[in-house]
């Protein structure tokens, strides 16, 4: 029979099918997403098929499987749909257009630029005392103040402003990205008296509050023992704190193509990892337990940067990158790495639509497990390194290079069209900066330790690193400036991109079906 | 397996020839005896770096804090993060927010201010944290002379009398106003000291000659009377100020008023940055345009 699936297949085609309903919901318009109800109930009677068909009709397993896609396909449309906000007078975002004043908290840690501070507050009342309030709200407002007096996450403050509702800025959806965050009301400039500070009321927040303060203590140690621009790019690139990075430094590392290094990226919570991974196995552990306690370290770091939604994301890709040195395969890992993506979405649908990051970050380990070993098969064709001196090394460089094209591959198009900025020279700078990642995270992380211990010899524990991210800054900004570096691209028809990823799928298909008729002789 | 014992001694080596660099680069910059002034680029608002001989770090009030943390570290080498002495002028924000990121960040070891009154959230956080790191603080609350080196001084001419907690209209007429003296060179700063208190540090017939004056108030006319430029007669003066800001600085009057005097004018806003070294004898002036 064609259609009779195996179960690593029924699960896969499950998965991608769920995530083909939260698509299809992120594009429909709303009115149609309003009955997240008749969704769930439609995916509930296809469950019952199922059900009865199993215990009266013995059904063919084919029709069975497609109506275990059906309800799959149903649960994605109302996982969007149920992600949707309501309206009313309890949620904050009811009050847009309105100057009122509200007591809130600080739920999340304040996101500091060069010039001014982003709160995030969480709305608790309307009318009247926190104690005795008489119109309780709910709902996140962000607000924008300036750098000084300081605010800090748990912070209860009574805010007077106008509530706006975040509109979209040229073609950056920036309503949609605070939507992303579950922030539907922004504003400006607000009049605010502290109600109390440092009055925590769960133990969870207790707990994420020392958790931010020790990072505060990581980010101190490093402004202190490193200049800019090197201290904010060390921040960015070990404790997530890209608010002051420079817009000019952004800039030359977007033109670069090495803008993956200052987030922190799957790559870098892999190398990181891997690293801790080969250094357990060093020291005796059996290669099971060094997977399972890195896996452990790899937590603790998330938690010390105050889990940020892309480093989540990025600390699961490193889990299918750890999974993929353990069993020494990347082919095997399409299914871990799709229901990889269900999880994340099943927490938080609108990254599908909204997340570029998600979308490059996934885009990225695709390429890597499809584009890279065809590549690497025609180049290993051209290239044969064979056993000469510094083989190992040309293998490196030639590996690097073969990885960034690949990693382009799929994910050009979401950048062509969210950045307008295509990287040509992106492979030759990832080649002269990327051996330098694992040094920089390993010292980056030990360093402020010691500064913190002896802090009057700080610029010593840092000097190292200090060389290290100058020589970056110094290749991306000489190599930009290379003629036909990078290209600037205006305008980009969305369509374009459907073609490309349409030609780029029926390619790697054809040529992986090419390619197995070879295996088998 | 990616990283191996190989990685480790790369590792190693890296470290290896980094040490080897650092000691003879700190060999080999073995500092030149004389006095360094740097006008940086803060926009509008001041910031003056003087490295002394004696390699003490001085820093006069530090911009709004935009660009201090970009401009100091051209000036100033990574492992040197000691800022021997701050000096506060006044507490406007475009002279203290930038004070505020280098207490953040650098080793502050002495502070002088006026202690007068003002309740900018800039201005109490920049007390919170010298608050908070116990760094010695010195209210300047007469004219006094600060003694850097055998050659070298520091004659704080401004305020007379003590501003402390003092509410004040004019914030500006608070400044400190100080005069660096090396060897045979005179070094004026004035802060953003307007021309009723000029007029009284000429009736006091305090000496305010100086080869080098930083122009009060971004250059604003209500600086710089024309008694009191005559008094300094300076043959170059610094005029700190941002491009096309919102105040009008620099006055196109005091631009007049130096001119008929001859007197040399380089400005942050055509200029970038400014260098001034000092041998003691002759100054060698720099910019960056």
């Amino acid at each position: 029979m064609p259609f009779n699936f195996s179960r690593a297949k029924l699960f896969l085609y499950s998965n991608l099918v769920f995530i083909g309903g939260i698509a299809l919901a992120s594009f429909l318009p709303n009115r149609f997403l309003r009955y997240d109800l008749w969704f769930f109930g439609a995916a509930a009677g296809c469950a019952v098929i199922i059900i009865l068909h199993y215990i009266f009709m013995k059904a063919t397993r084919r029709r069975v499987a497609f109506v275990l896609f059906f309800i799959f396909f149903l649960l994605g449309v109302w996982r969007y749909s149920v992600s949707l906000p309501v309206t009313g007078p309890d949620k904050i975002w009811f009050y847009n257009g309105q100057k009122i004043e509200f007591i809130g908290t600080v739920n999340r840690e304040p996101d500091m630029r060069e010039d001014k501070v982003k709160l995030t507050v969480g709305a608790l009342c309307l009318e009247g005392d926190i104690s005795k309030c008489r119109l309780p709200v709910r709902g996140n407002v962000l607000i924008t103040v300036p750098l000084y007096p300081n605010y800090n996450f748990g912070d209860t403050l009574k805010i007077k402003c106008e509530l706006q509702a975040p509109e979209q800025i040229d073609d950056f959806y920036y309503d949609r990205y605070l939507a992303m965050q579950d922030i539907y009301s922004t504003c400006y400039n607000p009049k605010i008296d502290i109600v109390e500070t440092g009055h925590i009321r769960s133990l969870s927040h207790k707990f994420y509050a020392a958790i931010l303060k020790l990072k505060a203590k990581f980010a101190d140690a490093m402004s202190v023992g490193l200049s800019e621009p090197e201290n904010s790019l060390l921040q960015g690139m070990i404790l997530n704190n890209r608010g002051e990075l420079p817009q000019e430094l952004k800039n030359s590392f977007a033109q670069a193509g090495i803008t993956h290094i200052i987030a922190i990226s799957g790559m870098n919570i892999s190398i990181i990892s891997v690293i801790i991974i080969n250094f357990l196995i060093a020291f005796g552990l059996s290669r099971r337990w060094a997977l399972i306690s890195s896996a452990a370290a790899l937590t603790l770091y998330l938690i010390l940067i105050g889990l940020p939604a892309s480093a989540v994301r990025a600390g699961v890709m490193a889990f299918v990158a750890m999974l993929a040195v353990f069993f020494g395969r990347l082919n095997k890992l399409t299914n871990a790495l799709v229901f990889a993506a269900v999880l994340m979405l099943l927490l938080n649908p609108k990254s599908l639509r909204d997340d570029i990051g998600f979308q490059l970050s996934f885009l990225a380990l695709l390429s890597i497990i499809y584009v890279y070993p065809i590549f690497k098969e025609w180049v290993d064709k051209i290239i044969n390194v064979g056993t000469r001196y510094g083989a190992q090394l040309l293998q490196g460089i030639i590996d690097i290079i073969v990885l960034t094209l690949a990693a382009q591959v799929l994910t050009l198009p979401v950048i062509a069209l969210n950045f307008h900025q295509v990287s040509l020279i992106a492979p030759l700078v990832n080649v002269l900066v990327l051996f330098l990642l694992p040094f920089i995270m390993v010292f980056g992380l030990i360093a402020p330790i010691f500064s913190i211990l002896i802090p009057d010899l700080a610029w010593l524990w840092f000097a190292p690193i200090y060389f290290a991210l100058k020589y970056m800054i110094f290749v991306a900004d000489k190599a930009v400036k290379l003629p036909l570096a990078y290209l600037e691209i205006d305008y980009v028809w969305s369509g374009w991109a459907v073609i490309y990823y349409c030609l780029a799928i029926l390619f790697i298909w054809r040529y992986n079906k090419n390619k197995k008729p070879d295996l088998k002789k | 397996m990616f990283f191996n014992k190989k990685i480790i001694i790369i590792f190693l080596i890296i470290a290896i020839i980094a040490g080897l660099g650092l000691a003879v680069f700190l060999f080999c910059s073995n500092p030149k005896k004389q006095l360094e002034l740097d006008f940086l680029n803060v926009e509008q608002g001041d910031a003056i770096l003087i490295k002394t001989p004696y390699g003490q770090n001085i820093l006069i009030d530090g911009g709004d804090g935009k660009e201090i943390l970009r401009e100091l570290p051209r000036e100033l080498p990574f492992y040197d993060r000691a800022i021997d002495l701050m000096i506060l002028t006044h507490p406007h924000d475009d002279h203290v927010g930038g004070l505020v990121k280098v207490l953040q960040r650098y080793r502050v070891k002495k502070i002088l201010y006026t202690g007068v009154s003002h309740t900018s959230p800039t201005y109490l956080e920049w007390l919170n944290i010298i608050k908070r790191k116990n760094i010695p603080l010195t209210i300047i609350d007469r004219p006094q002379t600060i003694t850097l080196g055998a050659d070298l001084r520091l004659d704080i001419l401004y305020p007379l009398e003590s501003l402390l907690n003092k509410k004040m209209e004019n914030l500006n007429n608070s400044s400190i106003v100080a005069k660096l003296i090396y060897q045979d060179q005179n070094f004026l700063f004035t802060g953003d000291l307007e021309e009723m208190e000029e007029q009284v540090l000429l009736e006091k017939n305090i000496d305010l000659r100086a080869d080098i004056l930083k122009i009060g108030h971004h250059g604003s006319d209500t600086s710089s009377s024309e008694k009191f430029l005559e008094a300094v007669k300076p043959s170059a003066a610094v005029i700190s100020v941002g491009k096309d800001n919102d105040f009008g600085h620099p006055s196109l009057r005091v631009i007049n008023r130096l001119e008929r005097l001859g007197v040399k004018i380089y400005r942050t806003d055509l200029n970038g940055w400014i260098k001034i070294n000092s041998n003691g004898k002759l100054n060698d002036i720099h910019s960056e345009r």
